[in-house]
């Protein structure tokens, strides 16, 4: 599980985060929300501890993420970038290879090479395995990352065993992973990710698509110019009064009775006001 | 999916990455015979041309696995001036090979080269103040001995790698970026003076600067070649070793340390093995342009970007291709010499932008 206790962080006396507190569970994905500039990337970073944690505590499996070393964290805990540029032309089956760079030294054994060709697998990219990956669409590469940081995190026995529980508990943090991939891709990848929480990976996902978040989140957590709006059970925290606070803008939300999550649709009777006048000028 | 397909899969992949392995290693065995024939090869050739049996033959007699009457005067120019010159091309193209590899992991930039964290311009820079401000009292110190200049290019070169590396820090952190805007500016000061040298140089100086500007391996002998390996054996080793590192840091600085690499440590290592193996190959045979540059493009063509097989494939190749370009150097105009700086950009030139051509199609 994850423990935030109290955490700040400011650059240059601008505060980023403020008084940031909550503590989640293993075994569920969470949603971290809010507008540009709300402070969601700078939390994400201070949690995966690519930035130091000024003030505060952040406490992973009941232990002090300072006291982790980094090669100690990268068996447990992976990153997806928002934004991945790759130096050299690397082939796609290296790349996802990578991510088991922290658990051997100089050469990958078979239980190595299982888990890469697994997670080529389950992310659908087993026939780019080939390839390099700058020959690769933005969707494909991104799910190609994907396998990178699945393959960081699983352990062999989970690969014939989809309830397999490592003793380690393990955190996969995700930035903007849907960002710029299609409808079919933006479930494929969410519904991968969503599996590995019933592995017992405890993930935390910046997402922007409210209905994404409303489908696939267990919990959501809001945030506003680096402090907590609200926090809680995805549909208590994504009622129209608290999106409008984060926001600024309405929304009303409809459920349909196939559909156990309702779905939300903005509606800004200003904004087209505003603009109605402009045209008329 | 099943347990059987999952069993194929494995096995699949199994035998994939072993022929990978196997294909790599095939690949540094093929190079290292290229090289060793090269070697031999090009050993014989000069103006006292030797067979390459006889080359083989005297060599042999010298390790003392064969016996027999060798030809004295062969003999003598094979171990004396050409063993050591084509060894020295060997372990300085080497080092120029891998060391240009290692720099373009740490920019993360294929168009990187040794010369940007400004080696090349400060062991210049030395050497030619040495030259036109006649510095031979410096020579004449019984510690110094001959190797007076060599020793203060490498000063040269370590105190201007150590200034970019300096001002390339943010809240004491080497910022890669910064490093090649530092690197950069150092280049332009140091080249500077040097220019400014040159223009209050006579005639004399005017020459020995040129020639020890374009490099040349023709001081080669066993002393000097003494010094050279016990210098370049740190990097040639070390460096190898830090081939998974430089394949994390690809991914960028952020995501190698999510992989566990400690990205601080990692570049102070490059920088400093990257010094002395670039600082003491200057020192001895001059600034040799396009290696460090070219060898590794023209390696990652051939293996791929993995920088477990691109940093030894590069020394390897940078070796050969040294060995042939000193070959031409001595042999071309003889009894003249052509520097070897010269050589290694006209012959590698085309050939690399043969490769370019081909590549793109």
């Amino acid at each position: 599980m994850i423990e935030v206790q109290n955490i700040n962080y400011s650059i240059n006396k601008r505060k980023l985060l403020s008084q940031v507190s909550f503590d989640f569970p293993s075994g569920k994905l969470l949603a971290i929300m809010g507008a540009n500039g709300a402070g969601k990337s700078t939390l994400l970073k201070v949690l995966s501890k690519e930035l130091p944690c000024q003030e505060g505590k952040v406490r992973l499996a009941h232990r002090n993420l300072n006291t982790y070393r980094s090669d100690e964290l990268a068996q447990i805990r992976a990153v997806l970038a928002q934004q991945n540029t790759l130096a050299f032309e690397f082939k796609v089956d290296d790349l996802v290879m990578m991510g088991r760079y922290p658990h051997f030294t100089s050469r990958p054994n078979a239980q190595d090479r299982a888990i890469v060709e697994y997670c080529l697998n389950q992310t659908g990219v087993a026939h780019l395995a080939n390839r390099t990956v700058h020959t690769l669409s933005g969707g494909e590469q991104q799910r190609v990352y994907l396998a990178k940081v699945m393959a960081q995190l699983l352990d062999y026995e989970s690969l014939f065993d989809k309830n397999y529980r490592s003793e380690q508990l393990k955190y996969l943090f995700l930035d903007e992973p849907v960002t710029g991939l299609d409808l079919f891709h933006q479930q494929q990848l969410l519904t991968t990710v969503k599996e590995l929480t019933q592995r017992g990976f405890c993930v935390v996902a910046i997402l922007h698509d409210l209905n994404l978040a409303m489908q696939f989140a267990d919990s959501v957590l809001l945030l506003k110019k680096g402090k907590i709006v609200d926090y809680g059970v995805t549909q208590k925290v994504l009622q129209p009064d608290a999106i409008h606070e984060t926001f600024g803008i309405q929304v009303k939300l409809f459920q349909d009775s196939q559909l156990d999550y309702p779905f939300i649709i903005p509606f800004q009777e200003n904004i087209y006001h505003k603009t109605a006048r402009i045209c008329q000028v | 999916m099943n347990n059987s397909t999952e069993v194929r899969f494995v096995d699949t992949l199994l035998t994939r990455n072993a022929s990978s392995f196997t294909k790599n290693g095939l690949i540094l065995l093929g190079l290292t015979l290229v090289l060793i024939t090269a070697g031999l090869w090009a050993a014989g050739l000069g103006a006292v041309s030797i067979s390459f049996r006889d080359v083989c033959y005297i060599l042999g007699q010298k390790l003392g696995l064969v016996s027999g009457a060798v030809n004295d005067q062969a003999s003598v120019i094979l171990t004396v001036i050409r063993l050591p010159r084509v060894l020295m091309g060997i372990l300085i193209g080497a080092v120029l090979g891998m060391t240009g590899a290692s720099i373009q992991g740490l920019f993360r930039n294929p168009l990187a080269d040794p010369g940007l964290i400004g080696i090349s311009s400060g062991a210049s820079l030395f050497a030619v103040s040495m030259i036109v401000l006649e510095l031979h009292w410096l020579s004449e110190w019984q510690m110094l001995g001959l190797f007076g200049m060599s020793i203060m290019s490498f000063v040269g070169a370590c105190l201007t790698a150590f200034g970019v590396y300096q001002l390339s820090k943010v809240e004491g952190k080497a910022s890669v970026s910064n490093m090649l805007l530092a690197g950069i500016a150092i280049n332009a000061l140091c080249g500077a003076i040097t220019g400014l040298l040159t223009y209050l140089a006579n005639d004399a100086q005017l020459r020995s600067i040129q020639f020890w500007g374009l490099g040349s391996l023709g001081g080669a002998t066993w002393e000097t070649l003494q010094v050279g390996a016990i210098g370049c054996f740190l990097p040639l080793v070390a460096i190898p070793k830090l081939g998974k590192s430089l394949n994390a840091f690809a991914l960028g600085e952020g995501q190698a340390q999510h992989l566990g690499i400690n990205t601080k440590r990692l570049k102070v290592q490059l920088i400093l093995l990257t010094t002395l193996g670039v600082g003491i190959s200057v020192a001895l045979c001059g600034t040799i342009g396009f290696v460090g540059l070219v060898i590794p493009h023209i390696t990652r063509m051939l293996v791929g970007s993995d920088h477990r097989i691109v940093l030894p494939a590069s020394a390897l190749m940078g070796a050969i291709l040294l060995t042939f370009a000193d070959l031409i150097s001595r042999t071309i105009v003889a009894p003249a010499e052509l520097p070897i700086g010269i050589v290694t950009a006209i012959v590698g030139t085309p050939s690399f932008i043969a490769i370019l051509i081909k590549n793109r199609r």
